[in-house]
């Protein structure tokens, strides 16, 4: 192990519930009888369920899991993208922190480690999802086969049809890959009776993912959302804050993508208390869950299932246009996240799918990287960012959660 | 390690209720804890939330009135436990009703939660009225506000390990305790939801709590009448907390 990676890679975990401005607000159960909290005990490992309400600032990463994040590619780099400001004439600096490096080809894998690792620890023949882009699956699918598990995703209907080459990833890491909604569970037969032709969304495919693992002795992977995923993110931020010390550099605003808020939140919470660091969450305009959606408490599956928690959602039966970020369409941010945006320490801004699409061109050519589309959101606010402070040029740092070599359709038409 | 015990006026009928509260008092309790029947108690887990629907039919200011009455003479502590948002129309004739009827302080479990920017205000309307306020803190609550609300306050505080009461969570008590200590220094806390065991309570008390509040556990002895299985319960907690 090199000097500098070791001294780069965490060996902990950090909580931001401790250092809110405001007390996160519990979860609710809405079940008729019974607790849809006490149901978690059922599909998500005890290790991990415990994080989830301890709200502990720090967790010890144990060793075997820091053995496997340097498997699969940890840390990530930061890389100075020099060419991107000449080609803005942008007298700032911009650094980027490619989460795309990972094996998996995004932050998720962060997450889905140590929940494999916990759920293969106790007595249970799998793990089961939902993924939307693919990102997730994949994840889910190698973290699985390095812990020894059998894996089922549920994917989005409309991903499932776009990003074929995905389901053969998932599969080659030994996943069992379904569209949905499908017939393997009661709600996604319920969802196919009402629309045959649904193009599904991720609160559906959350729904079935624990309908299975309730049903098949499972434990259910969480993609996002909830704050112990968050928590596994950390590392992303806190490699990034390590990366910049070595570096010599102070930090003057955050960009990242928002889906449910897991790789925005693991980039800039371990910043959370340097009041000078502007942090800016970059959504889908067709998403409009800071701008249009209501902070109360909200289903996380579309079925209910789960507990409700408090935050920007759009509704949990909310069905978004089929843009190409599958990662960005859910309908919720996670309760943590939507606390630092309505106290006004987060802000938070909208970027069409147009803009996406050039944003990426621009950072291909620029980079060489091929970004996933949900980054080309966070990619389009750091360019627009560039262009807004021309005259007060800043250290932006933008993280890339993931590489779009998937989702190269998305240039069909365009590439010349 | 000092005991309290929670009850939802009303449940299951205020008679039986009366005798539960003495019996309780006679086995030892330091303080009681009486809630407010409301319809949406949302952060109560499902025992305690079935007890306020069934006492919404039952509960009487004047019986409540009554009890309050018992208890106070026998130099007991009463505490009041009521949803901010099943009072927010009309607070002031509410703390002014929980004054007169003899309660020592009150407590909003919703308060920090949902009503954050008006809870300083509220804090000292309560303290205002003559009655102590008790803070409601969790792990979910930020260090911040922990150390906001206990230089707000002179009270002892209550700390709720869990997301909700009367439900079962792995948690690790020793680094709950640990951290509640370290905001709260020498402050009385006294921990509650979830507690049902002796093995619980015994680790509590090895680790310094002040106290413990047991709530859900109670709830089924009180729907069957149960008098001679809530007093072993009870005799069972005692042999492990003092
Ligand atoms: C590459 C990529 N970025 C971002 C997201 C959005 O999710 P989150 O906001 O939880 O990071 C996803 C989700 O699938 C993704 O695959």
């Amino acid at each position: 192990m090199l000097k500098y990676d070791e001294e780069v890679l965490p060996t902990k975990w950090y909580n931001v519930v401790p250092d809110l401005p405001e007390p996160l607000p519990p979860p609710l159960s809405r079940a008729q009888d019974g607790s849809s909290i006490e149901l978690l005990n059922r599909i998500i490992p005890r290790e991990i369920l415990r994080q989830e309400f301890s709200f502990n600032r720090y967790e010890n990463i144990p060793e075997e899991v820091r053995d496997l994040y340097r498997l699969v590619g940890r840390p990530t780099p930061l890389i100075r993208a020099n060419r991107l400001e000449e080609f803005l004439g942008y007298r700032g600096k911009i650094f980027l922190k490619y989460e795309g490096a990972t094996v998996t080809g995004s932050h998720k894998i962060n997450t889905a480690i140590p929940q494999a690792y916990y759920a293969s620890r106790e007595s249970v023949t799998g793990v089961a999802t939902e993924t939307g882009a693919g990102q997730w699956g994949t994840a889910t699918t190698l973290a699985a086969a390095l812990t020894g598990l059998h894996s089922k995703v549920f994917m989005v209907r409309v991903s499932y049809d776009q990003k074929p080459l995905r389901k053969t990833v998932m599969a080659l890491y030994g996943g069992e890959v379904v569209a949905s909604p499908s017939v393997e569970t009661k709600f996604g037969r319920k969802m196919l009776q009402k629309d045959p032709r649904s193009t599904g969304s991720l609160g559906i495919a959350i729904s079935e993912a624990v309908e299975y693992a309730l049903d098949h002795d499972m434990k259910y992977m969480v993609g996002s959302v909830m704050n112990s995923v968050l928590s596994h993110q950390s590392i992303i931020g806190q490699e990034t804050m390590k990366q910049l010390e070595i570096t010599g550099e102070e930090p003057e605003a955050m960009i990242g993508c928002v889906g449910g808020g897991s790789n925005f939140g693991g980039f800039v919470f371990p910043f959370i208390s340097n009041g000078k660091i502007e942090m800016i969450a970059s959504t889908a305009s067709e998403v409009p869950k800071f701008s249009r959606g209501k902070y109360d408490y909200d289903a996380m599956d579309t079925a209910g299932i789960l507990p409700y928690v408090k935050m920007y959602s759009l509704g949990s039966d909310f069905i978004p246009p089929p843009i190409y970020s599958g990662g960005l369409r859910y309908h919720g941010a996670a309760p943590s996240l939507s606390i630092l945006v309505k106290s006004g320490r987060i802000s938070s801004q909208e970027v069409e799918e147009k803009e996406v699409l050039a944003a990426l061109e621009i950072f291909a050519r620029s980079t060489g990287i091929v970004a996933a589309p949900e980054s080309g959101h966070a990619i389009a606010s750091a360019i627009r960012y560039a262009k807004d402070h021309r005259h007060d040029p800043k250290t932006v740092v933008l993280n890339v959660s993931g590489h779009g070599n998937f989702d190269l359709s998305i240039y069909g038409g365009r590439a010349r | 390690m000092n005991l309290t015990l929670y009850f939802t006026m009303g449940y299951p009928d205020n008679e039986s209720l009366a005798m539960f509260v003495r019996k309780g008092r006679d086995l030892g309790a330091e303080r009681i804890e009486l809630g407010f029947p409301c319809s949406d108690p949302r952060y109560d887990g499902p025992a305690i939330k079935n007890t306020h629907r069934s006492a919404l039919l039952s509960y009487s200011d004047s019986s409540a009135r009554e009890m309050l009455r018992d208890l106070s003479r026998d130099g007991l502590s009463a505490y009041a436990l009521a949803y901010f948002s099943s009072i927010s129309g009309d607070p002031g004739s509410f703390l002014a009703k929980v004054r007169d009827f003899g309660f020592s302080g009150l407590m909003l479990p919703d308060l920090i939660t949902d009503y954050f920017h008006d809870a300083e205000r509220i804090i000292r309307n309560v303290e205002g009225e003559g009655l102590e306020f008790i803070p409601f803190v969790s792990q979910a609550t930020p260090d911040s506000v922990v150390r906001k609300l206990s230089a707000l306050t002179e009270s002892w505080i209550y700390y709720g390990l869990l997301p909700s009461t009367g439900v079962s969570l792995p948690t690790s008590m020793e680094s709950i305790y640990l951290r509640a200590r370290e905001l709260l220094g020498g402050r009385e806390i006294c921990f509650g939801f979830g507690i049902r065991t002796p093995s619980q309570i015994r680790e509590l008390r090895i680790l310094g709590a002040d106290g413990i509040a047991i709530g859900s556990a109670l709830v089924d002895y009180l729907e069957h009448r149960d008098i001679p299985g809530f007093t072993s319960f009870l005799e069972g907690v005692n042999a492990v907390r003092n």
